[in-house]
């Protein structure tokens, strides 16, 4: 009985390696599409109306939140609820870097990454050392936390009434760049973002991430280690998204606490991601771009039921992808089937 | 000293409404594993539905927790055997997403039937109070607190006396081995489930007699629960009513004493702490190890 | 000559449950030795708090004579000692050549080419290079077993404790396990290995620790421990072992 096992599985299962198996065209296809794109997407201020501009740059920003998040909840499996923290801390260290020091904007932003990833390493000492749900709730009650603290500090902060950048006039510091000027910074920050992650998938960081994720024992028994490896995820993804924060903070010229730490931007990132595709270099990017311009058409058209429906459509898409449209659409093209009703009852108890 | 026993008699009774909103949350989270985002929303919920039967029937709010704490069991069964059991088994943000997006479906569809106008069930007796040496004791909230002991008492023997509450519990300790004993574990989620929904949907209808409500207050019953559920243990009952009572009480004091949000960064804190240092809970004991390294 | 692995007073409770009394033993440098005993003895609990899973409640635990007591497992590792999880734990999205890789990276400290080519390397040796390709799921219990200790042999590991890799394998599957074993034990390496499989530990122990109820109960060659009451009694009973002394004796 147990040769026969033995012999079935060697015949027909089919070795799966990772990396493609596919010619040079594919390769060429795959570096090339992107960059056309890119370079499309560079011209853009030319050819498009502000306000498409400005959805855009929205894009953009969540496509530069969701790779934030991939790292650390994708890759590393730890599924933050609360990355909005490091977007609030990296928006009003502009904001109050340029308001009460009278820096310039270049110099500002930096901080608010360093802001983030120092945040992150003292955060996530201890709380990275919970799992599953007790991780998300303690980083959501971390974004919470904070918000509170920020809006009782009302004479660094502006409290609950906000904060204004000098960004126009003589007051202001550095010359407000304009809708063409913040859609190239969102841009260039999405790039660098997918870059990364790109980079973190095919590195020995990678590896690490994603071992974390599949057996966080095993991999402290081969020799990882862990705490060093969760950390180290957590800052980049806080100083990435600390940088999106800055650079909003001075897109918005006046903040609020509610909004730059709403609970809405952070699992509208987990959201894009997981339904791009978590652990994935393009998912958030398809997920990013895929549901803010679908928030945008409901909004233009549907303003009331806005949210309504964007909540159904959110859980019709999960139920049914809760792989994600990337991982759903490799497993599709390398069987040849489609099957979302079959793609349904994959987590089902 | 008056403010103080005011303050912390107010908390007491707010506390105890507190626990019996978190309390289902925290049998289905120690349970199933599930964290149910929308469960603010049932709370609300349970609160119009008495408040729609107060208006068209004249029904009082302590009679109609009985038909909202059936039809959001009903509910809630549905939901979670027609929805969230579709991803039990999926990776951690799945039912987090789900249940969120829930939330926002069924905040939406009260804010369109209902709009976000602030609302309360005006019964003739419940703002009066009962003076004892000075602290005010509204009969609203006086009922309210003995209705959350009632109710938890109820769960507990519930929980522990009946062949369904022992399923429930083999089902939290190891699904695997409970069905293989013959437990319908699809039925027992559910199960577990609309207990949670429909004890939410008690608490909604004391909320409605109590003070205002909003589809808006939503979130903030859920991150409360959160709270409460971690202090006092997940699948703990007791712990549950606990951590109400204590919550209740902090919230109360922190309101007389400190100003208003910095309470919530406490509040916050001490979850966050919580969850660090001991996150089987203040005072309970879970069903599975919080902690990834000992 | 410094013990390559020795406990000293070794003690864990959990809660009301003492699985480890004061257990001391010692393993010197290119020996194997054999922790047997009935279910629940604490055995996997032992090979926990040593290699930094569990932090012992009380005891000591040092490698090479350094005092790694409550080290996180990275550390030990580090150290130069691997380990197999009784209940196989693959890097499920992984293939099998990865997987191995993983020990490489981290526990041997390579680059990712360097531990790919490492990986390809253990698994000939332990006869799973066809299989580099696949997926842990793909796979049956024999080699999975193969994968759970190339994964360890990925650390260059100078101790390695291998946690009832015999279980539920076929005598031929069993042989294979053996002579690897012995293998690794001609290249230097010291290794604890907690068995239930009989056969195995007879053919491949030089000494036989024997856990019961979280203590030791008594400690010898293979032979030794095979003919010792105390021991029959504890996985047979009492009456068992006291009617085999008689039948000795008689």
């Amino acid at each position: 009985m147990g040769q026969a096992v033995e012999d079935t599985t060697a015949e027909t299962a089919v070795p799966r390696a990772r990396g493609s198996r596919t010619g040079p065209v594919v390769a060429a296809a795959r570096i090339g599409i992107p960059l056309a794109f890119l370079a499309f997407l560079a011209a853009a201020p030319l050819m498009f109306v502000d306000s498409f501009l400005r959805t855009l740059s929205t894009v953009f920003m969540y496509v530069i939140l969701a790779q934030a998040w991939n790292i650390i909840g994708g890759y590393a499996g730890y599924a933050s609820f609360g990355n909005v923290v490091f977007f609030g801390l990296g928006g009003y260290t502009v904001a109050v870097l340029m308001t009460e020091l009278r820096w310039p904007f270049w110099p500002a932003l930096p901080v608010a990454a360093v802001v983030g990833a120092v945040y992150a390493a003292v955060i996530g000492l201890p709380v990275l050392r919970l799992r599953g749900h007790y991780f998300a709730v303690a980083t959501l009650g971390v974004a919470e936390g904070t918000r509170e603290i920020i809006i009782n500090l009302p004479k660094l902060t502006g409290g609950g009434s906000g904060e204004t950048i000098p960004a126009v006039g003589s007051l202001a510091t550095t010359s407000y760049p304009g809708n063409a000027g913040f859609f190239y910074m969102f841009l260039a920050l999405a790039v660098i973002a997918t870059a990364v992650v790109w980079r973190v998938s095919r590195s020995r960081f990678g590896y690490a991430l994603r071992s974390i994720h599949q057996d966080e024992e095993a991999a402290a028994a081969a020799g990882l280690n862990t705490t060093r490896t969760k950390v180290r995820a957590f800052m980049v993804s806080g100083a990435l998204t600390a940088l999106a924060g800055g650079i909003y903070a001075f897109q918005q010229v006046t903040i609020y606490p509610d909004r730059l730490f709403s609970v809405e931007i952070t699992v509208l990132m987990v959201v894009m991601a997981v339904i791009g595709g978590a652990g994935t270099v393009i998912g958030p990017v398809i997920g990013a771009i895929g549901l803010e311009f679908l928030s945008e058409y409901l909004r233009q058209n549907v303003l009331e039921y806005h949210t309504l429906i964007f909540g159904a459509i959110i859980v019709a898409v999960i139920l049914f992808l809760p792989q994600g449209i990337v991982s759903f659409s490799r497993d599709a093209w390398r069987r040849r089937r489609i099957s979302l009703l079959e793609n349904a009852r994959r987590y089902s108890l | 000293m008056q403010r103080f026993l005011q303050a912390t008699a107010y908390g007491l009774l707010q506390g105890g409404l507190f626990a019996i909103v978190a309390v289902g949350f925290s049998l289905v989270w120690g349970v199933t594993n599930i964290v149910n985002l929308a469960h603010g929303a049932l709370v609300i919920i349970g609160a119009y539905v008495a408040w729609q039967l107060h208006s068209a029937l004249g029904l009082d709010p302590t009679l109609g927790m009985l038909p909202a704490a059936a039809i959001l069991f009903a509910s809630g069964y549905v939901i979670q055997r027609g929805l969230v059991n579709r991803v039990v088994n999926a990776p951690i943000w799945m039912t987090l997403l789900v249940t969120f997006g829930l939330e926002l479906l069924l905040v939406n569809l009260l804010l369109v039937g209902y709009t976000g106008n602030y609302r309360r069930i005006r019964t003739g007796w419940a703002s009066r109070a009962l003076d004892i040496g000075g602290v005010r004791l509204p009969y609203g909230r006086l009922a309210g607190f003995g209705f959350a002991i009632l109710l938890t008492v109820l769960l507990v023997l519930f929980i522990t006396r009946t062949r369904t509450g022992l399923a429930i519990r083999a089902a939290g300790m190891d699904r695997g081995m409970a069905r293989s004993m013959g437990v319908n574990i699809r039925h027992v989620y559910a199960v577990t489930f609309g207990i949670a929904a429909a004890l939410a949907g008690a608490a909604g209808s004391i909320v409605g007699m109590t003070s205002t409500f909003s589809p808006a207050d939503a979130g903030h019953f859920t991150l409360q629960s959160f709270v409460i559920a971690v202090l006092g243990g997940l699948g703990n009952m007791w712990g549950a009513l606990a951590g109400g009572l204590l919550v209740g009480v902090v919230e109360s004091l922190g309101a007389q004493y400190v100003s208003g949000t910095l309470i919530n960064a406490f509040a916050f804190g001490l979850l966050v702490l919580v969850l660090a240092i001991r996150p089987s809970g203040l005072l309970g004991r879970p069903f599975y190890e919080a902690r990834v390294e000992t | 000559m410094t013990a390559a692995l020795q406990t000293i007073d070794l003690s864990r409770r959990f809660g009301g449950l003492q699985a480890l009394r004061g257990v001391s033993f010692t393993v010197e440098p290119g020996q194997i030795v054999g922790v047997i005993g009935p279910n629940g003895a604490g055995k996997s609990t032992l090979v926990n708090v040593i290699t930094g899973h569990l932090k012992p409640t009380s005891g000591q635990v040092h490698v090479d004579g350094r005092d790694v007591t409550g080290a996180r497992p990275w550390v030990i590792a580090e150290m130069g000692v691997a380990r197999t999880f009784q209940v196989v734990k693959p890097f499920r999205d992984m293939t099998v050549r990865e997987n191995v890789a993983v020990g490489a990276m981290f526990g041997a400290a390579s680059s990712v080419a360097v531990a790919m080519q490492r990986a390809d390397e253990i698994l000939e040796r332990v006869g799973l290079a066809k299989r580099a390709g696949f997926q842990p799921r793909e796979l049956p219990v024999a080699d999975l077993r193969r994968l759970e200790l190339a994964r360890a042999l990925a650390l260059n590991p100078r101790v390695l404790l291998i946690d009832e890799v015999m279980a539920g394998l076929r005598p031929a599957e069993v042989e294979a396990a053996v002579q690897l074993v012995l293998s690794l034990k001609e290249e230097g390496v010291t290794i604890v290995a907690v068995e239930h499989v009989m056969k195995a530990i007879m053919a491949m122990c030089d000494r036989v620790c024997v856990l019961h109820e979280g203590a030791v109960l008594s400690e010898g060659s293979p032979d030794e421990i095979a003919s010792d009451e105390r021991v029959i009694g504890a996985y047979l009973g009492e009456r068992y072992a006291r009617r085999t002394a008689e039948r000795g004796d008689a």
